[in-house]
């Protein structure tokens, strides 16, 4: 029951940072795939004993555990990617922006002389 | 004919990148358009808090505003941009806080008019002066910076391989734009010129002290910066594969 409730928390958390436009929407998908890969991990038992024997560990607790951290590990480096392609696109978007206004800008001062 | 009269016949693109550095940008535009018709100034405000206005500047200087603070690389970026689109013959970078002599354009000029260079790096003789420790680290980065750019070189490039104040001919532009120039370029730019094939030589200059604001480079950026060489470096090898050390 409280797993449940974990994950219905981070689900209505997660709607009202999207309602809120605090997070975008094309980044929200892999963190929404994440809650709902927790929450079927979480209220799984089956899951929990396969991820135990896989990973070699005393308790299935751990396996959750380390689950979410690869989880999380996984979710900056989505993070990681869109950010520096965006930087990538404002980049190319200031460099755009540049040769517009400095071509206008010399196109001006060859009015003058001429 | 003089070095500074036929740089005067073709046309020079100046760049001045400046961040929160005001009044010494016009007093280095000014000293640039005083070189001759063929210089034109290009400054660069890299998002300062106080953007500089046009008429703060004297007539004839290009002058773009970044949005926020995007970093030199991308000022770089931008000059070789303009150069290839106007057809600009060679592209100087001089620092907006007085720190390099505008009088020495010229000199640093000659090599590629002469047509023994591509890339010239104006090394700084007295890049060593200052005081404390703050002196001693800085010293010990350059020389760092300076050993594995030789090594990645096989000895081509610049001692001073973080200057700032270097002049590019076409050919180096148009090689040097597909490098993705990133915060504090230098390093990297002139070890990319090496490899890439392009003639890379240096003119001795002697710093001036800053006359206007403060260097950009703190502690936590000088370490970004540090790291960023590193994997850089690690890069190249790994790009070089088989042909490491250069030939």
């Amino acid at each position: 029951m409280a797993r449940t409730l974990i994950i219905l928390v981070l689900l209505l958390l997660f709607l009202l940072l999207l309602r809120r436009r605090l997070i975008h929407v094309d980044l929200s998908f892999p963190w929404f795939v994440a809650i709902i890969v927790l929450g079927f991990v979480y209220n799984n038992p089956l899951v929990e004993v396969v991820l135990v024997k896989i990973l070699v560990v005393a308790y299935p607790i751990y396996a959750v555990l380390f689950l979410t951290l690869f989880i999380l590990f996984g979710l900056v480096t989505a993070v990681l990617i869109m950010v520096t392609r965006d930087h990538r696109r404002q980049v190319l978007l200031l460099r755009g922006m540049a040769r517009l206004d400095l071509a206008r800008q010399e196109a001006e001062f060859a009015g003058k002389r001429s | 004919m003089s070095a500074s009269a036929q740089a005067a016949e073709k046309s020079v693109l100046v760049l001045i990148p400046a961040f929160n550095e005001g009044a010494s940008v016009a007093a280095l535009a000014r000293a640039v358009l005083a070189l001759g018709a063929g210089y034109r100034p290009l400054v660069i405000d890299d998002g300062s808090q106080e953007p500089l206005e046009v008429r703060t500047l004297p007539t004839g200087t290009l002058l773009f505003r970044s949005p926020f603070n995007a970093g030199i690389g991308v000022a770089t970026h931008i000059a070789f941009d303009h150069a290839l689109a106007q057809g600009y013959d060679h592209v100087v970078r001089v620092d907006g806080d007085g720190q390099h002599p505008a009088e020495r354009i010229p000199d640093l000029l000659t090599p590629i008019l002469e047509g023994r260079a591509d890339l010239v790096a104006g090394e700084r003789v007295n890049q060593a002066n200052g005081a404390g420790l703050d002196k001693g680290l800085r010293n010990l980065a350059k020389t760092y910076y300076s050993a594995i750019a030789s090594l990645l070189t096989a000895g081509k490039a610049p001692i001073d391989v973080n200057t700032g104040f270097f002049a590019a001919s076409r050919h180096a532009i148009e090689r040097l734009r597909v490098v993705d120039l990133e915060r504090f370029p230098e390093p990297q730019m002139f070890v990319s010129a090496c490899r890439l094939g392009l003639r890379v030589t240096t003119v001795s200059i002697e710093q001036l002290d800053r006359s206007q604001g403060s260097t950009s480079l703190n502690l936590a950026r000088a370490l970004a910066m540090f790291y960023r060489f590193n994997l850089f470096f690690l890069q190249q090898i790994i790009e070089s594969g088989r042909s490491w050390p250069a030939r």
